[in-house]
């Protein structure tokens, strides 16, 4: 008993390094589950009032790009307006009619450089943000709320190897679904769009809508590459994001209204 | 609290918010971000216990990876260099590391550099493993660790010699 004892005490430095390390891999391989506890808002709480006091400093450097940024989405937004009264001017247009409701909000950390990135934004439950949720920027989609706390929600980037959007060509509607594989933070992965699909480089992927996270034809990027496969009948394509997801600010949040039921719809699916 | 105790904790917060609030919003080439924070592992006090050091490092990692919302990779490569250091001194300074008669900031440029280089590669290596976590990635590890490696030492000596002279 004595000699085990003299030999843990000989090779403590050795035994406490083994513990830590096997502990930090399990915090990297569980890291999602990790995320989900308690500890893990309290942590939310905390890193967020830090970067929110450093974004805040921040902005104040972009502010020139961020209006010409905004001001020119106001104006694509104002002509398609313009299109869409002219186009229901004489049908019955409804405005409540509309399915997703916008709510802006401010990336205050994000991450890129790892296999599976997450952002942080600046609101969370009290501004009614709830998990599930989509966020996009002016220029294309970012990712996906994972978890809110009370003033903060943690987004699933489009940069992580959990991702999966389903999209769509603009010209031709064939489907598909855009992943990461961790490599190039510009450059995304679009698989699963059958071979019969006339495609050329410079196309434009948008959602494709078939979720109730995003609506369809939010703008993604565009075909940079496609490498088509020996044995599989679809198509791999290289999509160069209109997003730089290395610099991220102002965001949308969209929230879907008829969430709830597509929910328990799907459940109800499942269950039969 | 004694001074060496109060130095560590100052430099433990100091590192911290000085490499995610500075050094990790640089985004060379769009990747690369020089880790400074290793300077922690550096400035530690060479004659203290390796148990509490080792504990010591893994939670530095921890607080960096808990703002860099990255799992556990900071934690387990700090603590890999936190566990090299001593083979690392020896390399660099003999055996006079064996008897504590070591003080890096009055060493020679190349005895400084050696340490600093040795200490981010061990760490950089498990880091950059762990984000890829593939043996398919073996060659992309190799360049994010040479390539953010170099900045890295290049921006831990500046700072180093800084820190050195400011500290006299």
């Amino acid at each position: 008993m004595q000699q085990i004892i003299n030999s843990i005490l000989r090779n403590k430095n050795v035994l406490i390094f083994l513990l830590l390390f096997s502990f930090g891999v399990l915090l990297t391989i569980a890291s999602d589950s990790f995320r989900k506890s308690t500890v893990s808002l309290i942590n939310q709480q905390i890193t967020g009032a830090v970067f929110e006091t450093s974004n805040q400093i921040k902005a104040y450097f972009s502010l020139q790009k961020t209006n010409s940024l905004l001001l020119n989405e106001n104006i694509h937004l104002k002509n398609q307006l313009a299109l869409l009264q002219e186009k229901h001017s004489e049908t019955t247009y409804n405005p409540k009619d509309t399915l997703y409701f916008y709510r802006p909000s401010r990336v205050i950390s994000n991450s890129f450089s790892l296999r599976n990135n997450y952002l942080m934004l600046n609101s969370g439950k009290n501004q009614g943000i709830l998990p599930e949720m989509g966020v996009t920027s002016a220029k294309g989609i970012v990712g996906i709320v994972s978890y809110t706390s009370n003033g903060y929600a943690t987004v699933i980037s489009l940069l992580n190897s959990k991702t999966r959007v389903n999209a769509r060509l603009l010209n031709t509607h064939h489907f598909g679904s855009l992943e990461w594989d961790g490599l190039d933070p510009s450059i995304a992965k679009l698989v699963d769009v059958p071979i019969i699909a006339p495609i050329k480089e410079g196309d434009t992927i948008v959602t494709g809508g078939n979720s109730y996270i995003f609506p369809a034809g939010l703008p993604i990027g565009y075909v940079h590459k496609i490498h088509v496969p020996d044995i599989q009948n679809y198509y791999e394509i290289d999509v160069k994001l209109f997003n730089d997801m290395t610099n991220l600010n102002d965001v949308y949040v969209i929230e879907n209204l008829d969430r709830d039921e597509v929910i328990t719809l799907q459940k109800k699916n499942l269950d039969e | 609290m004694n001074s060496t105790l109060f130095s560590i904790v100052v430099r433990f917060f100091v590192l911290l918010f000085v490499q995610i609030l500075i050094f990790n919003e640089i985004d060379f080439l769009g990747a690369y971000d020089p880790l400074i924070a290793i300077l922690f592992l550096l400035l530690y006090p060479i004659n203290t216990e390796q148990f509490s050091f080792l504990i010591v490092a893994f939670f530095f990692g921890l607080s960096l990876d808990i703002f860099l919302m990255s799992g556990g990779i900071h934690a387990c490569s700090f603590l890999v260099a936190a566990f090299a250091r001593p083979a690392i001194l020896r390399f660099t300074f003999g055996v006079s590391y064996d008897y504590h008669d070591i003080n890096i900031s009055k060493s020679s440029i190349p005895q400084q550099l050696t340490t600093i280089s040795l200490l981010v590669l061990c760490h950089h290596i498990i880091m950059y493993s762990l984000i890829a976590f593939s043996w398919n990635r073996f060659l992309w590890v190799i360049e994010r660790t040479l390539v953010n490696g170099i900045f890295s030492v290049v921006l831990c000596f500046m700072l180093f010699y800084l820190i050195k002279k400011d500290g006299k």
